[in-house]
């Protein structure tokens, strides 16, 4: 053994599976083998040879790792090759330190302890400063600890807290002193300030007013429920309301900073080099693909990509909330995000290119071959910056691209059929694209890092939209209605519960209806989930009755409220959005709290406690669900429509809409699309309607893409007389295809069908033949440019073609039914 | 709904009938609506939690007639 010419592989896990398959067949071409397993020795299919050497050990533990590297030094000296198969090795290259998930968990960890700390403080002060309901101290805690986990600005958020405290509680007292007797005029006014909150709250995401609207709403309906039925202490209830928001908001204040407080921007870092990763393995896959047609998994990468473009968008926007009117710093994150959503429309083109190889032989072959291999050693830039520099990586391409250019212009490209010419030049448009994209992240760490230093640049803030939004209108209207009816029921119908029950079914209303935006199903299973928090309810209704004895020591009802708010907090922040059962978990622990247990609790108290927060829910769960359902594949219907006027606005070039904003929406909405898709509910077939949704996604931005260079290509040839009729026409025709396209999208009918494009693909195609045939190579290279531009019309007429088939495919026509109570 | 009709003594627990009929209504409503959607008939539904609720009062008004047959 050991003979220095031979190279040298280990395979762990040698004697099963995988691996007793492996070691023979590296054995026959020349290698030299050593290989590991727990009791190899006793194998009966290998046996040590000259080949061969057989050690016995797991991987998993230390001495046994280290009896196998001194053998392997002993008997080979050096490692060619390892062959990984040992089942624990994959787990523990899982658990290994510093890898994202692991990072994460530390991260939801100290979050979790916040969230608990913050609540038995706030508790703790309210109980000092003797106030008289401390319960609404740590309701407030777990709320804003809730609504957004990120501390964010944390000035400008507690000034609009403080604002909206002070507002609802006077709103309150003024409400009950002097309408409670007038019934009507009492529930009017408040239904019109309710309603104008819960609107408000939905633009909570762009910008931090709506704080002071939430705050306002809450404490209005606090201070109301509590004083209804005793108007003369409204002053003292209001005042007291306000002081334990203060303390709850003072509580989140203190805690937030303590330990590692949670920024989006340490988070975009480590997720924007994961993202880097996915997109290096889908690269790989669609390279895979294109030589040997076997990209089995590009379309499980591709969503994987998808999941963490959209995890990054939020983060991006919690990053706004860090500092005064959303103009944290955030230029470089958005450059990031933008290269990282142009990688992947680069690389997803690849997706549809049929190239032959049999035609695209010898040096167009390895023109590609060197191209791909450029393309590797660029994400291995990204993520180790030290590997190779840049510039090197860019020269080189740049040569084979002034190569590729020379042929097209000496006309040595025409030796191809003009189908493999098209594919040939739209497959080295799309490594071009990587490669700019490549060089644009290149040194990601450092770029990052500098960020964080860096103070000069400045991003603008997100424009508030002014105009009417009839969703959030309903919401509107949803949260009014909630909040009357349940004051209704507590004061006039004197329904067994407590004063939460108004706040619970505005909450019920708010959480739910802006849950899709954050990755929630939206209304749908609300039924089904109230009904699960009903019994949720009876479980700590008897879990109560047992341990209220006990919760008379005051440190163990300390303790308990900080081990239920720990694992709150831990598994709220590792669920995306606002789930129903946080809702229920706070309110809840609310019982639980105000029930005060240093005095002994009758039985009816805590079951009419209970009762009320359950009765509330479903006050607010049922206006929710049945008035105007904001269900998932309804939205993903709109702004699939949304995304075609968006696209005819691109080929339309009205001057009074800029092509920026425009370009933005076409890059946003398929994001927006990707969202809804991930929590869509159809029944019965919901898993291959999401997998026709993933594949339809990144045709569409990369449609979205390809026309906004169709603008720009029509406005190079806008003098020549030749072309532009020719360019007009089509930009008509593609417009009038979206329009069919975004009517078949919002109205689908099951007689309805999309026109086709083929003869649009076919007068291009023509028009492309003509131009190879009468190509020279002294036409100082006006016909070749010629020739790739109006490829690009044939390039965006195929990705038309392809989003019709697909979206032909999808059973919009169920999209128009209820699904899941 | 008849108020009137004495209650059922379940275990000595005094159970009104309007309970019992509401109870009764909901779950069967219930399991139509996930038989309905069992075989993906929900689809013919514009809004599903107004036919559950509209079918549970229906129920619960059918099972206390019933009974006070």
């Amino acid at each position: 053994m050991n003979s220095k010419q031979k190279p040298v592989a280990m395979v762990t896990g040698a004697c099963s599976g995988i691996g007793l398959g492996v070691t023979p067949a590296l054995i026959n071409p020349g290698y030299d083998m050593l290989g590991t397993s727990l009791s190899i020795s006793h194998s009966k299919e290998l046996k040590v040879s000259s080949d061969l050497v057989l050690i016995d050990g797991g991987i998993s533990k230390k001495e046994t790792t280290a009896k196998v590297a001194a053998a392997a030094i002993e008997h080979v000296g050096r490692m060619d090759r390892l062959v990984n198969l040992d089942q624990r090795a994959f787990q523990l290259l899982q658990r290994a330190p510093g890898q994202p998930s692991e990072w994460l968990d530390r991260i939801f960890f100290l979050h979790a302890l916040k969230v608990g700390l913050a609540g038995v403080l706030s508790l703790f002060v309210a109980q000092a400063l003797r106030l008289q309901y401390p319960e609404w101290a740590p309701f407030t805690v777990m709320v804003l600890m809730m609504v957004h986990p990120h501390p964010g600005s944390i000035a400008l958020k507690s000034l609009f807290r403080v604002v909206g405290t002070l507002a609802g509680a006077s709103l309150g007292v003024w409400l009950v002193s002097d309408y409670v007797s007038s019934p009507i005029l009492f529930l009017s006014v408040t239904f019109l300030v309710m309603g104008l909150a819960s609107y408000k709250v939905g633009q909570l995401s762009s910008a931090m007013a709506p704080y002071a609207y939430f705050l306002t709403g809450v404490t209005l309906i606090v201070v109301e429920s509590s004083a209804i039925a005793q108007p003369d202490q409204a002053w003292f209830i209001a005042l007291s309301r306000a002081e334990e928001t203060f303390v709850g908001i003072a509580a989140v204040l203190i805690t937030n900073p303590l330990f590692r407080p949670r920024s989006p921007r340490q988070e975009f870092q480590q997720l924007a080099r994961s993202a880097v990763d996915q997109l290096e393995h889908l690269t790989n896959a669609e390279l895979q693909n294109i030589k040997e047609g076997t990209g089995s998994e590009v379309l499980e990468q591709q969503t994987a990509v998808l999941r963490k473009l959209l995890s990054l968008d939020s983060l991006l926007l919690a990053e706004r909330r860090e500092s005064l009117y959303f103009r944290a710093n955030t230029a470089v994150l958005q450059k990031v995000l933008n290269s990282l959503r142009n990688l992947f429309q680069a690389v997803s083109e690849l997706s549809r290119l049929a190239i032959d190889w049999k035609v695209l032989n010898g040096r167009f072959e390895k023109q590609l071959e060197a191209a791909q291999d450029l393309l590797r050693h660029g994400f291995a830039n990204v993520g180790r910056p030290s590997v190779e520099d840049p510039s090197m990586l860019a020269t080189r391409f740049q040569t084979l691209d002034d190569e590729i250019n020379h042929w097209v212009r000496a006309g040595e490209l025409q030796e191809l059929p003009a189908d493999q010419l098209a594919t040939y030049l739209r497959c080295w448009n799309a490594f071009r694209r990587i490669q700019n994209e490549l060089l644009s992240l290149y040194d990601l760490p450092n770029q990052l890092q500098r960020c964080e230093q860096d103070t000069v640049l400045q991003s603008d803030p997100p424009k508030t939209q002014r105009k009417i939004d009839r969703r959030l209108v309903m919401v509107g209207v949803k949260g009014g209605l909630a909040t009357v009816v349940s004051l209704f029921l507590l004061e006039w119908l004197h329904l067994p519960g407590a004063s939460i029950m108004p706040v619970a079914a505005w909450l019920a209303v708010i959480f739910s209806s802006y849950q899709i935006p954050s990755g929630r199903p939206g209304h749908i299973r609300t039924f089904r989930n109230l009904l699960l928090m009903a019994l949720y309810g009876i479980v700590v209704v008897l879990a109560l009755l047992v341990l209220t004895p006990f919760l008379s020591n005051y440190w163990f009802m300390n303790l308990i409220l900080f081990c239920i708010l720990f694992a709150h907090g831990y598994f709220a922040s590792k669920t995306s959005g606002l789930a129903f059962w946080m809702l229920g978990t706070i309110f809840l622990v609310s019982v639980l709290v105000s029930l005060n247990a240093q005095k002994p609790v009758p039985f009816a108290e805590i079951v009419d406690s209970c009762l009320g927060v359950i009765t509330g829910l479903t006050v607010g769960v049922t206006i929710a669900r049945v008035l105007w359902p904001r269900l998932p594949q309804k939205e993903l219907k709109e702004a699939a429509a949304r995304f075609c006027e968006v696209a005819k606005l691109a080929l339309a070039e009205n001057p009074a809409v800029s092509m920026s904003s425009i370009n933005a929406s076409l890059s946003a909405l398929p994001l927006d699309i990707a969202r809804t898709t991930a929590v869509l509910g159809i029944n019965g077939f919901l898993r291959q309607e999401q997998a026709k949704w993933n594949r339809l996604i990144p045709v569409l931005m990369c449609t979205g893409d390809q026309l906004s260079r169709l603008t720009s290509i029509r406005r190079k040839f806008m003098p020549s007389q030749e072309l532009r009729p020719f360019l007009d026409s089509f930009h008509q025709d593609f417009r009038a295809w979206l329009d069919a396209f975004g009517r078949f999208l919002r109205r689908p009918d099951s007689h309805q069908t999309l026109p086709s494009v083929q003869g649009l693909i076919d007068r291009l195609k023509q028009r492309i033949a003509g131009l190879t045939v009468t190509a020279h190579p002294s036409s100082n290279g006006s016909v070749p440019e010629t020739l790739i531009d109006v490829h690009e019309y044939l390039v965006a007429a195929e990705l038309m073609r392809l989003c019709g088939d697909i979206a032909s495919s999808l059973r919009l026509v169920e999209y128009s039914g209820d699904y899941f109570l | 709904m008849n108020v009137s009709h004495p209650e059922f003594n379940i275990l000595g627990f005094l159970v009104p009938l309007s309970l019992v009929a509401g109870v009764v209504g909901f779950v069967i409503a219930w399991f139509i609506v996930a038989i309905l959607e069992r075989f993906r008939l929900t689809r013919y539904l514009g809004n599903i939690s107004l036919f559950f609720i509209a079918l549970s009062v229906l129920l619960a008004g059918l099972t206390d007639w019933l009974v006070n047959l």
